[in-house]
């Protein structure tokens, strides 16, 4: 059996049939095929499936697509405009804040939520802000680096 | 006539540079090996061992062969013709068990694989793996390499009648000699534990078999393509050039990715069978069971030395962590960190014993320095050991033994040669770029207020660039090609494969 949803997702309105029970990274990745958001743990540990919600981040590894119905999602294909990269993505180009890159569609969805919040964050609060995003190359000080330009940028 | 043309060189040292690869790493336009989606794809879940050794007493496909849209199911039997899971070491008296693809009538390790269902939807996979009906009539097993090596253990291969997977010696100098002369003898048993690399993306493998031209192709998230196409070709009976292996972008290896698995033999077997595409993605759960763990070194060190803290000889027994079953590189780990036990000093005489002990868990393997940093950990340690036991400064023991500066090159006695060298200038710059006195200092006040405050020090030097050598099956040598197109244009190709170190692309 399956059951309509309609979403927003990166600006566009898409109206699908699905399974009640297929997950929302799912949803995401082999339904409407952005292939940003990963899956790394399904378990919501490791924050790689981090996308936006009507304006909140959640990890979609741990909800059902049904839940987005009629909500709004903004994945990471959806930060930059055209060619112009958001100044997150562009502060993690420049400070090396990736290695593999695994874990970067999620890490950087949390970076931007993470400003939006607190748009000068200490080096404190941006390390509590990332609790919920693992990297396992970078040993995260160049995603803090990256964070704190990024930071700067955003207020000049 | 030939022209030339002066190009002023772009100066990179010490500059900042971007990554070539980024812009599509952070707008989530680049392509792992789950992004990768291929015309009526097809997905493999695979049911896997809960206990540690078992017999299989039944295993009944029927429940899950009735599921729609489950296409096929293979088990042990359907795998005979294929090669064994490689293991590329030969060493003396090394017991190599046949290590098949799946399980036959036993399991010897929780995640063993013992069938795959291939179905049309990964979800339909995944229920169908719970439809199957099996039973297990579960056997002693043994963990700890230590326990397996007791005489009492069971042995892990009932084929074999105690727990050694191989013994290994080596010696340099006269060990006894040197302790005979020792003021001081001082003994640790030092553990570097089994760990699980745990790379962000699990491991995952999609195959796509051509039947008009007889080719498959392979994606999968590894450190090795090139490699891995050689070992696919014997466990395939498939000729190279009817194989192409693509690592795509790979989120991460940490050593776990340079194997041929189980799963990427499977897929490119079921790709053949079924004829069509194939894609398995290891789940979280998963890549902790069947992926290889890393260290797993059990070690008991003796160090000897003079009162006046000069080391005189090192005696090691290294019991290695094999698992149930070789990988690809599992009984060369030990004899890699034997080779560096003398670490930076000038001692003369070293004699190690390894024993590799299979247990009822996944391979241990190649692991961020591959025995390497074992070997560092001990010899480190019995340092810091020696300059407490002989109440000296940890720093002021290590310069008093490193390798001067004019003896290079310099043979160690486990037969390496060091060609040049002045650890000591580079551990003084350390020690005052850290004001190292200064801590000193801080420490000795804060334990006066009841703070404990450590310092630690390590000197590291690393055996790597193993190729090309003689002593390396394949000889180890690194190949490019370089085209110059008939635009003018310069095409490299290397052979280096990027998991996320800047390397290409």
């Amino acid at each position: 059996m399956k059951i309509p949803i309609q979403v927003t997702i990166n600006g566009e309105e898409r109206n699908d049939e699905i399974e009640p029970r297929l997950l929302l990274i799912h949803y995401i990745r082999d339904v409407v095929g952005l292939k940003g958001p990963h899956i790394g743990c399904e378990t919501s540990i490791c924050g790689s499936c981090t996308i936006e919600l009507n304006g909140k981040i959640v990890k979609s590894c741990s909800l059902l697509a049904i839940q987005a119905d009629g909500q709004d999602i903004v994945t990471v294909e959806g930060l930059s405009n055209g060619d112009t990269l958001h100044p997150v993505q562009e502060a993690f180009w420049n400070e090396h804040g990736l290695q593999c890159g695994f874990c970067t569609p999620g890490m950087l969805m949390t970076v931007k939520d993470i400003l939006t919040r607190n748009p000068n964050p200490t080096d404190q609060e941006i390390r509590t802000g990332l609790e919920g995003n693992l990297c396992r190359c970078t040993g995260y000080q160049h995603i803090v680096n990256a964070v704190k330009t990024a930071a700067s940028k955003m207020e000049g | 006539m030939p022209t030339t043309i002066k190009k002023k060189h772009e100066a990179f040292v010490g500059k900042r540079i971007r990554r070539k690869e980024d812009p599509r790493l952070i707008t989530g336009t680049a392509t792992y090996v789950e992004d990768i989606e291929l015309p009526n794809m097809h997905y493999a879940s695979i049911l896997r061992s809960p206990y540690p050794a078992a017999k299989i007493t039944k295993l009944d496909l029927e429940p899950a062969l009735r599921c729609s849209g489950v296409v096929a199911i293979f088990t042990g039997k359907d795998i005979l013709n294929l090669g064994p899971v490689p293991c590329g070491i030969s060493l003396p008296d090394l017991r190599i068990p046949h290590h098949h693809l799946l399980a036959q009538e036993r399991v010897y390790y929780v995640g063993h694989p013992i069938a795959v269902v291939v179905a049309t939807d990964k979800y339909i996979a995944r229920d169908a793996v719970d439809l199957i009906e099996i039973e297990f009539e579960p056997g002693p097993s043994v963990s700890d390499p230590e326990e397996a090596l007791d005489e009492s253990a069971t042995p892990v291969h009932p084929e074999y009648k105690n727990n050694v997977a191989f013994t290994h010696h080596q010696e340099g100098g006269d060990v006894d000699a040197a302790f005979a002369e020792a003021d001081v003898i001082v003994k640790e048993r030092i553990v570097s534990q089994r760990l699980i690399p745990s790379p962000l993306e699990p491991r995952g493998t999609v195959a796509a078999w051509n039947p008009g031209d007889k080719t498959l192709t392979v994606y999968s998230s590894t450190q090795i393509p090139h490699i891995l196409r050689s070992l696919l070709s014997s466990v395939l009976n498939l000729p190279e050039h009817k194989l192409r292996v693509i690592a795509p972008e790979v989120g991460g290896g940490f050593g776990c990715k340079c194997e041929l698995y189980p799963e990427e033999a499977l897929t490119s077997f079921i790709a053949m069978k079924i004829g069509k595409p194939v894609k398995w993605i290891a789940t979280r759960r998963e890549d902790f069971l069947a992926t290889i763990h890393g260290r797993g070194h059990t070690d008991y060190f003796e160090l000897a030395a003079k009162r006046d803290g000069t080391m005189l000889g090192l005696k090691v027994k290294i019991i290695q962590d094999i698992g149930a079953f070789h990988m690809l590189l599992t009984p060369v780990m030990p004899v890699l960190s034997v080779l560096m036990l003398p670490g930076l000093y000038r001692f003369k005489n070293v004699q190690a014993d390894v024993i590799g002990a299979f247990t009822n868990r996944m391979a241990t393997d190649l692991y961020r320095g591959a025995g390497r940093p074992e070997a560092t950990h001990g010899i480190e340690r019995m340092v810091e050991i020696l300059a407490a036991e002989l109440k000296m400064d940890p720093a002021e023991i290590r310069m008093k033994n490193f390798v001067p500066p004019d003896d290079f090159p310099y043979d160690t006695p486990t037969g390496l040669s060091y060609d040049s060298g002045n650890y000591a200038a580079l551990l003084e710059k350390t020690l005052k770029l850290a004001d190292y006195d200064q801590l000193r200092q801080n420490q000795k006040e804060a334990r006066k207020e009841g703070r404990l405050m450590g310092i630690g020090l390590c000197t590291y030097g690393e055996i790597c660039g193993f190729g090309p050598s003689p002593t390396l099956p394949t000889g180890g040598w690194e190949s490019a090609t370089v085209k110059i197109e008939p635009s003018g244009h310069v095409t490299v190709m290397s052979g280096i494969s990027s998991h996320g170190q800047v390397l290409h692309k």
